[in-house]
């Protein structure tokens, strides 16, 4: 099953559960930037707070997909990083120095709003 | 321990050690008093003439010896001697004041042996090499055990230093104040970093600042620990300042090439609070570029 990708004002959300393959990262990323061509999106919260385990494939897939969104004009937030998968994404070298990053899917839309105090 | 000691003599330098013994132990007693006359009139040993006298210890160091030179069992003196040498380390005495203890009982000796041998210039020559060794004996028996025992009170000393825990302070609402006093070693590193990442979701932090004044050694690796600790935080969503590199400190970082670039460093602690709340509220302010990337994009 796809990741559903909710649209919320200008922002689209994707909320992952659970663990997914490789397809379905790829899948996720090619559906995030197909939306952005049917309506206007300014931005994109994808939340990771249901993943226990980030490897160097899906590490590379957040950095990749947010630098894609950028391209098409989309601020990409990263969203409810488990502290766990934040140590072992550092050791894996993933610092996802160019990617903004919250505490939650809450502070990652209060950040596309233009609210600074909710993300780094 | 089998093995035979280091400090143990060789067969060809037992005669020596005899002839020196032959002639020094009959007068031991004479020459104990006249060595202590010289240590109360010495400037910085005073201090020892004044303790009392163990007559029982004193005895059972002359057996000690008298078995080492005569029987060749020197084990169980240098075992007493190591016994020694930890003792003076705990009671804090100096390791100085032993060499010049033994260089006022070498002058007593040598006055005594050139007396003893008179004309006997082969004979005295044999007792001085014999008493040089003896003295060696006891005096690196000693040392060394002083050493290693100074060496192991350190090394508790850095232990009880590392397991010092490292508290994580609310100082406002969402903003977390992480003061690292100690030596940071990789275990230590991995604690902090696992507590403050906790921290930051149970707080939800959106500014931190880690002050690093209290560490004495930033090395390469220490360095490493810190710049992944702040990228682990920042992946959680909050912002990170860096606080306390001395002076001293980062002229270290720079000298051996750390890369402290995704980290923003702020040299005293109140200024860095002051910038995590102007980072926090998006005000301008000034900080490293590279570190700031993703402010603008």
């Amino acid at each position: 099953m796809p990741v559903p990708i909710l649209r919320l004002g200008e922002n689209l959300v994707a909320s992952i559960q659970a663990e997914l393959t490789d397809r379905q990262w790829n899948q996720l990323q090619a559906n995030l930037l197909n939306m952005t061509t049917v309506r206007r999106v300014r931005g994109a919260v994808i939340d990771v707070t249901g993943m226990e385990v980030v490897d160097s494939f899906v590490g590379r897939t957040l950095g990749s997909t947010a630098a894609m969104l950028r391209l098409r004009g989309v601020r990409t937030v990263i969203a409810g990083i488990h502290p766990d998968v934040a140590v072992s994404m550092v050791r894996l070298g993933l610092g996802l120095t160019d990617v903004q990053t919250s505490l939650d899917l809450e502070d990652g839309l209060a950040l596309l709003d233009g609210d600074p105090l909710a993300g780094a | 321990m089998n093995a035979r000691h280091w400090l143990v003599p060789e067969p060809s330098e037992e005669g020596p050690l005899r002839a020196f013994w032959d002639a020094y132990f009959p007068a031991i007693e004479e020459l104990r008093v006249e060595a202590q006359e010289l240590v109360k009139r010495h400037p910085s040993l005073a201090f020892l003439a004044d303790a009392p006298q163990d007559k029982a210890e004193m005895e059972r160091n002359d057996r000690l010896q008298r078995d080492a030179v005569e029987k060749g069992q020197w084990q169980p003196l240098l075992d007493h001697l190591h016994t020694q040498g930890r003792q003076y380390a705990q009671a804090g005495l100096r390791i100085e004041h032993w060499y010049e203890l033994l260089r006022l009982l070498r002058v007593v000796l040598l006055q005594h042996l050139v007396r003893h041998f008179g004309n006997d210039a082969a004979g005295l020559a044999t007792a001085v090499s014999g008493m040089d060794r003896f003295m060696d004996i006891n005096m690196a028996a000693i040392a060394s055990a002083y050493v290693s025992e100074k060496e192991r009170i350190i090394a508790d000393q850095a232990a009880a230093i590392r397991e010092l825990s490292t508290p994580i302070l609310r100082l406002r609402d969402r903003f977390l104040v992480v003061p690292v006093v100690g030596v940071v070693d990789t275990h230590r590193a991995r604690e902090l970093t696992e507590s403050l990442l906790h921290a930051v979701r149970r707080y939800r932090a959106r500014a931190v600042v880690v002050d690093i004044t209290g560490v004495p050694i930033v090395d390469s690796k220490v360095a490493n620990h810190l710049v992944q600790t702040v990228e682990a935080v920042r992946l959680m969503g909050a912002h990170v300042v860096l606080s306390g590199i001395s002076p001293d400190i980062a002229r270290t970082l720079v000298a051996i090439g750390a890369d402290m670039r995704s980290v923003i460093t702020v040299g005293e602690f109140d200024l860095a609070v002051e910038l995590a709340d102007k980072m926090v509220q998006g005000l301008p302010h000034h900080a490293p570029a590279a570190a700031n990337a993703e402010e603008g994009a």
